[in-house]
């Protein structure tokens, strides 16, 4: 161990700000418990609420308090023996043995209190097991990056930790090249891009949710003061709908644009010595790392926005336990076509040199996913209405010929193409999405059939990685058995470690 | 045949559709039988109970509704059971393990073994009335790529488990 980490090897606290950060999350989770209780308060100020607020407030906030500090003061971490060992927790202790090689990333995370008193947050992700994700809330700036990079670096060589003093000689300062800065313009056609109709179904939901809340504190006379305010009838679902849909969807637009903002300020993504780092953020800074062995599949995106731009999202999905699979991704937005081929080189060197082989999937899928999706559920909700209530409502049907030409775009612009070390996809409905797998990191392969597809020979292939699944919908059966053969081959005379 | 441009010839490769699967032990269909009874019984409990505590004045086909529904999903899952035991089935192979299982969606799945995490053996309440065992393999490939084998004899179960443990320490790696 080098002079800069020989702190690690006894028991160290966190940086004093983690009483501060940690007394802050306490305080919002509170909060958000209790702001109902305020709203109350304001639209029906009586002095009993104010007594009973004032008195959850104040016990709220002092008990916070003196659980933060003794939180802090029970909190240990130190490494001994090639693990990483935190020592936690007031009425049930804790201690957490994580062996170096287990460590899969390690992310930094600065929220705008971090930023303020210039700490930082770490987040260990391990491989393997469901256990919940490990983190520190604060440690120095300085001490943080020196924990990382060593315990990367070990994880990395899985050499025996104790005392090894040639591993001082080790180069403090990693390579790290700028692959991708995003501009201000940039940042905002990544903003403009995103999926808005789904913004504006969830504020949708929100909205219904509130309704029920007003509902609940101003009473049935809600609706009838709004009726005489508005002129509008509020109780039916469809006329809220017409009048609301543009409204959210403009809102939406804007509260995407302000998040992506937010959320992708400033992105720097880069290639380092061991693999990928990106780092973003307005307030809250995140930084995220990713070691080259552990991505097991890199797939990107583009939707008919993004196109206009030229734009696409990229990720690159690290092996991970499921339970923390969202956080195991690196997620870059705004990647141009050139971003994404060097990544795609990096991943995936020999995929310019071999011959991919392409095809596409079955054509019978359209009437299949036609039936599923369209016909029986579209004609069966027409007549159980017919059924119920006698009126023909043929609104319903409508879902016949939207699926109908969802699932022929979806057919259209299927194609999977074959190599000897990798494979290919494309598929889409309105954007389209790529993905790149290197046979040896396939797991399993699971050959899928329904009913349907035994008695025409047809299959679902599914490539199992430790990141998610890749699958191939509709292929011919003896393709599908001939290439989970060939995958099976490759990857069972393959030497090459997949993590 | 497709897959023209890849290196091997893929007619030659050992081919996980001309298997003889092992089938699982005949206990371990009355072992499902009383699975799926014990749960058709709490569900008939509660069909009963409510025809005898609501109301159905305005209702009154719902009463002949509801046991109707029982009895076809009993039919129906019986059904299942028995052909699902028929189709599920195991084979080893030198480098890897298959399993088939699914009445509805068949699916059979091929772990090899250098991608083994690890195996445990797991006995229920009913299997162990009647000496049987699930052998679990488990990948990093999350839940849809683990196996779980049901139905070995206790015996076997171990065996099983050694075997494919060997032949998992056999596997060796290099660096990239």
């Amino acid at each position: 161990m080098s002079e800069s980490t020989r702190f690690l090897e006894t028991p160290n606290r966190q940086s004093v700000i983690a009483i501060i950060i940690i007394l802050a999350r306490f305080l919002k989770v509170v909060a958000r418990q209790i702001w109902p209780l305020l709203v109350i308060m304001v639209i029906n100020p009586t002095k009993s609420w104010f007594t009973i607020f004032y008195i959850v407030a104040i016990v709220a906030a002092a008990g916070s308090a003196i659980f933060s500090i003794w939180y802090y003061f029970k909190f240990y971490f130190y490494v001994k023996d090639g693990e990483l060992i935190i020592e936690k927790g007031i009425l049930e202790k804790t201690k957490l043995n994580i062996p170096f090689e287990r460590i899969q990333t390690i992310n930094f995370q600065q929220s705008i209190l971090h930023q303020l008193f210039d700490v930082v947050g770490l987040e260990i992700d391990t491989a393997g097991s469901g256990k919940k994700e490990l983190s520190i809330t604060a440690v120095e700036k300085d001490k943080a990056e020196l924990i990382r990079d060593y315990l990367i670096r070990q994880g990395a060589t899985q050499t025996p930790v104790i005392n090894d003093e040639t591993s001082a000689e080790l180069p403090a300062v990693k390579k790290e090249e700028l692959l991708l800065k995003l501009s201000e313009l940039d940042l905002l056609k990544v903003g403009v891009g995103q999926n808005h109709l789904r913004g504006a179904g969830l504020l949708f939901a929100a909205l219904l949710g509130l309704w029920q809340f007003f509902e609940d504190i101003f009473g049935d006379k809600f609706l009838e003061d709004l009726y005489v305010m508005t002129g509008i009838q509020w109780e039916n679902i469809g006329v809220v709908f017409l009048i609301l849909a543009p409204i959210l969807l403009i809102i939406a637009f804007f509260i995407s644009l302000i998040t992506t903002v937010l959320r992708y300020f400033n992105l720097r993504f880069y290639k380092t010595d061991i693999g990928f780092k990106v780092v973003a953020g307005l307030f809250t800074r995140k930084e995220q790392s990713a070691k080259m062995q552990k991505i097991q599949k890199m797939s990107w995106t583009t939707s008919p926005l993004k196109k206009i731009f030229d734009l696409f999202d990229l990720k690159l999905s690290q092996a991970a336990s499921s339970a923390v699979t969202r956080q195991q991704s690196i997620y870059v937005p705004g990647c141009y076509e050139p971003h994404i081929d060097s990544v795609r080189a990096e991943y995936f060197p020999e995929e310019k040199e071999i011959g991919f082989e392409s095809f596409k999937i079955d054509k019978r899928i359209v009437g299949r996913y036609l039936l599923y999706f369209g016909i029986a559920p579209g004609l069966g909700i027409f007549l159980l209405q017919l059924a119920w209530s006698g009126d023909f409502q043929w609104f319903w049907l409508i879902i016949i010929p939207v699926v109908w030409a969802a699932s022929t775009l979806y057919y259209e612009k299927w194609r999977y193409h074959v190599s000897e070390l990798g494979l290919r996809v494309e598929h889409g409905v309105i954007g389209k999405k790529f993905t790149l797998l290197k046979w040896y990191k396939v797991q399993s392969v699971r050959i899928r059939q329904g009913i349907y597809q035994r008695r025409k020979g047809l299959a679902d292939i599914h490539f199992h990685t430790a990141a998610g699944t890749v699958y191939i919908p509709y292929i011919k059966v003896e393709d599908a058995y001939a290439l989970k053969n060939f995958v099976l081959y490759k990857v069972e005379t393959n030497r090459l470690k997949w993590m | 045949m497709a897959f023209e441009n890849l290196s091997v010839d893929i007619t030659e490769l050992p081919d996980v559709q001309q298997l003889d699967l092992q089938k699982p032990d005949p206990a371990f269909l009355r072992v499902s039988f009383i699975g799926l009874f014990i749960f058709l019984g709490i569900m008939l409990a509660g069909v009963v109970g409510i025809i005898f505590l609501g109301e159905f004045d305005s209702t009154p086909w719902l009463k002949l509704l509801l046991p109707g529904i029982w009895l076809f999903f009993t039919v129906l899952s019986s059904f299942l059971t028995y052909q699902g035991y028929k189709i599920q089935g195991y084979a080893l192979r030198e480098k890897d393990v298959v399993f088939r299982r699914g009445v509805i969606f068949r699916s059979l799945v091929t772990v090899p073994f250098n991608r083994i995490q690890h195996c445990e053996i797991k006995e229920g309440p009913v299997e162990r009335l009647f000496g049987l065992k699930t052998l679990q393999i488990f990948t990093a490939g999350g839940m849809s790529s683990d196996i779980s084998i049901p139905g070995l004899k206790g015996e076997n179960a171990p065996e099983l488990k050694d075997f494919i443990i060997k032949a998992t320490g056999e596997s060796t790696f290099e660096d990239e």
